[in-house]
């Protein structure tokens, strides 16, 4: 048990209580470290809470791959390691080949895989593809097959990381927002907006959207940009699906199948926003591109009725992979954060390596495709 | 196709009517988009379609509206009937759907006239078919002139109540019961506020004289009345079978397969939660309403209020609302000056002061009471989801206090409605279990849209080709 009372102090300060922050905390509690997790809403309010809830291992940049495979046998272990099965369920997912080139795309994508040693994405031919999914476009001519891939609830995965957080003795500060961060001679101070200081040894930046301005604060300025995914949820369309999860080839399209029916549709649709503001704003001509591309996808989701949009504040870079890992700027600044919109099935190995990296161990997998000033070593 | 307007007024009833015609008046460039066929809302429903029979049941509190539709139906006004809206956005764009396309229109100006709804309450089997609303039966009267021909039962609290229950007994409905679920003793908290209603006393009086009708036709037709009625059950396999309830000390069962139900009469806020319009929570009625300043301003510079929606205070005050903002808007517009403006506006504003009177009072004695939203565990509160009370209260008791997160694990209102049918009970349970105050908590967010929009008509969206120039 640690004294928070007057203490304010603690080995790792995180800032940002969403997934990354959590599930970085769950791991330093569980090594005996006293960690305060300082978070501006609740945990789970912005993209870890409110994303499309896919649990893709698919189409991930190879300098993915290795840690969403390993994440993905994490899901499986939630009940044990916090409490809750987080809604998880596997839909297998399938990117559609509309046309011979694309065809060709995936037969590619497959071989690259397999040379590196991986065999979870898997070409399938035309037959394959309409026994998943019997109500595809008959354009389609056959697909990559990730058949272990799955979706979960993403409000309820935030919800039980906090709460394991929590039982595993960090201290969540919820409604805190940090309005300054400094390096000191003995680690780092925090100041939030109700004016107090913690102190800390080290320090976890898990920010999401806001990593941009958070890094700059601390002197290790990041490209982390904000961007505002738009979802859509339709009614419930049993039988469409067959439970199968859709993704696409030449054309953005993510159409997930929801357990109750309906259909989850992402891929990379955004709205404008205003970060200081906290503002986003759907923009439905967005939304209607998706219907177009849905509607020849699947034309018998001409009637379903879209019933909902929502979007969420990410932390996006232009490479579209993270940062993880140490600051090479300020020692005892660690930075997860920038995992531009497909961060939500990485969190459960993302807090375990950086735990590994915080409490100064070599890293299981390698966080060298990530580092913070990758971009600054090509220019 | 015409797309940018001068003023987009959303909803063609009473306050969305008076508003655009006065606006078209001013020489302003007007669209009216509803979702009905007709000009004239809820309350003037159908008014130039309806005969003479019913015009005669419904009364002049229908018929007063034939003026203002008229008025309408002559102005300048670009209307779309039967579109209905599912966005709006603060930069003035609206979105809706009209003959299986969608459409974008845009204006400087967005005056947001959604009126009211009847305030939904969960009770045992109120999912069940054959359980409608008083406003339901009324609406089905004023489109067809049909009315249920088999023994039904009316109960809730209001004024609507007495108004159905006139109608109907006018029309010799078989009337099994009248169950008034009103507490007797809410008349006591509501006479701090007689000081206000004396100054209107037609309109009590008017009231008095419609209850006292009420009973005296009741009595004529040997239909009983029931006071103070609690536990209220609607009761059947598959459809409605039985109404029971508890008036007193005596359990009361009828033999019904119509429950006609109204608790009260909310705004209809669902556009102004989706284009993110600040609210308040009133303690009285126990309803958010979006903030709203004198001449209908909220919190977004772009958008108005007018009538019902901002706040429930009747037909009467809501024609006066619209006319109100439209002067304004006309002044802001540079089509009025001030004295001008002034001038016109002194009258109208008297009006709507004296339509407003008696209303504290009225809101105090229909106050929805106490034990309105104790619910079973078992009752059902998201009907799109099957959520029940139960389920909201557990997921409570673990520390969640925001309907948007309960949402997010339990889906009570994430179905197509989004929260309309159960965001009040959903709220009152956070309140009872938490002890917080709903002033305190989160507001249940809407998203778009607003209403649900088939993937074909969305497809078929003509909202591409914006003439901004």
């Amino acid at each position: 048990m640690h004294n928070w009372g007057k203490k304010m102090k603690a080995d790792v300060l995180i800032v940002g209580g969403g997934i990354m922050g959590c599930a970085t905390g769950i791991e330093l509690a569980r090594k005996g470290r006293s960690v305060i997790i300082f978070e501006k809403d609740i945990p789970g309010r912005h993209a870890s809470g409110n994303n499309s809830g896919g649990v893709r291992a698919q189409g991930r940049d190879l300098r993915e791959i290795p840690f969403a495979v390993e994440s993905r046998k994490m899901w499986d272990q939630h009940v044990k390691t916090v409490g809750s099965d987080c809604g998880f369920y596997v839909s297998p997912r399938l990117r559609l080949a509309e046309s011979d080139a694309e065809m060709e795309v995936l037969v590619k994508r497959q071989k690259t895989l397999n040379d590196l040693g991986y065999d979870h994405e898997v070409v399938v031919d035309r037959d394959e593809v309409f026994r998943m999914s019997p109500h595809v476009a008959q354009h389609v001519v056959g697909g990559l097959a990730c058949y272990s891939d799955g979706l979960a609830n993403p409000m309820l995965t935030s919800k039980a990381y906090a709460a394991t957080a929590e039982r595993e003795g960090v201290k969540i500060f919820s409604g805190t927002r940090v309005i300054d961060a400094r390096a000191t001679s003995s680690g780092f101070r925090v100041r939030t907006g109700s004016g107090k200081d913690y102190e800390g040894e080290l320090l976890v930046n898990s920010t999401g959207a806001w990593a941009g301005r958070f890094s700059e604060m601390l002197g290790d300025p990041l490209p982390v940009f904000a961007t505002a995914p738009t979802m859509m949820v339709t009614d419930r369309v049993p039988g469409i699906m067959n439970g199968t999860s859709l993704g696409l080839t030449g054309r953005l399209l993510g159409l997930m199948a929801a357990q109750n029916g309906s259909i989850v549709v992402g891929g990379g649709y955004r709205s404008p926003l205003d970060l200081e503001k906290e503002k986003i704003w759907v923009d439905p001509m967005e939304m209607a591109k998706a219907a177009k591309i849905m509607v020849e996808i699947v034309p018998r989701l001409r009637d379903a009725q879209m019933i909902r949009c929502w979007t969420a504040f990410e932390g996006s870079i232009k490479d579209k992979v993270p940062i993880a890992g140490a600051s090479t700027k300020v020692s005892g600044l660690f930075h997860v954060c920038g995992f531009s919109a497909h961060g939500f099935q990485l969190a459960p190995i993302m807090g375990r390596v950086m735990s590994q990296v915080i409490l100064g161990k070599q890293p299981e997998l390698p966080l060298e495709d990530f580092r913070p000033d990758r971009f600054e070593k090509t220019q | 196709m015409k797309k940018t307007y001068d003023a987009i007024v959303i909803g063609a009833g009473p306050s969305g009517i008076a508003c655009a015609t006065e606006l078209a008046g001013k020489g302003l460039d007007v669209a009216v988009v509803d979702e009905q066929a007709g000009p004239g809302g809820q309350i003037y429903r159908n008014i130039t379609g309806s005969s003479a029979a019913q015009q005669k049941i419904l009364g002049t509190d229908y018929t007063d509206g034939l003026e203002l539709v008229n008025a309408f139906s002559s102005s300048a006004v670009d209307y779309f009937p039967q579109s209905r809206v599912w966005q709006a956005a603060e930069n003035g764009a609206v979105y809706f759907s009209r003959n299986g396309v969608s459409q974008q229109l845009r204006a400087p100006n967005l005056v947001l006239c959604t009126g009211a709804m009847e305030r939904p309450v969960p009770f045992p089997g109120w999912t069940l078919p054959g359980v409608m609303t008083c406003g339901g039966m009324s609406n089905l009267y004023k489109d067809s002139g049909l009315v249920p021909s088999q023994s039904l039962v009316i109960a809730g609290s209001g004024p609507f109540v007495w108004l159905v229950s006139e109608h109907l007994l006018a029309l010799d409905v078989p009337i099994a019961a009248i169950l008034d679920t009103a507490p007797l003793k809410q008349v006591f908290p509501a006479l701090k506020q007689v000081s206000g209603a004396v100054k209107r006393l037609d309109f009590m009086m008017k009231g008095v004289r419609l209850i006292g009708e009420v009973y005296l036709a009741a009595r004529k037709k040997r239909v009983p009345i029931y006071r103070n009625v609690t536990e209220l059950q609607a009761q059947g396999a598959e459809k409605l079978e039985r109404v029971s309830a508890r008036a007193g000390k005596k359990q009361l069962v009828f033999d019904v397969d119509t429950l006609l139900v109204s608790e009260g009469i909310i705004p209809n806020t669902a556009l102004f939660r989706q284009v993110g319009c600040s609210h308040r929570w009133d303690p009285v009625q126990r309803y958010w309403h979006p903030e709203v300043r004198g001449e209908g301003q909220t919190s977004l510079s772009s958008v108005y209020i007018a009538g019902d929606g901002g706040f429930v205070h009747g037909a009467k005050s809501a024609e006066y609302k619209g006319r109100i903002t439209a002067l304004h808007i006309a002044k802001e517009m540079r089509r009025l000056s001030t004295v001008e403006y002034d001038e016109q506006l002194t009258p109208v504003r008297k009006q709507l002061d004296r339509e407003l009177f008696p209303r504290p009072f009225i809101d105090a004695l229909y106050a929805p009471r106490r034990d309105l939203f104790a619910l079973d565990d078992e009752t059902v509160v998201c009907r799109c989801e099957g959520v029940s009370a139960g389920r909201v209260r557990e997921l409570v008791r673990q520390g969640l206090t925001d309907h948007n997160e309960i949402k997010a694990i339990i889906r009570c209102g994430m179905g197509p409605c989004q929260g309309r049918m159960c965001s009040a009970a959903v709220l009152e349970l956070i309140s009872e279990v938490s002890g917080m105050n709903p002033a305190n908590t989160r507001q249940h967010r809407l998203r778009p849209p607003i209403k649900p929009v088939s993937l074909q008509e969305l497809a078929n969206a003509q909202l591409g080709e914006e003439d901004e120039s």
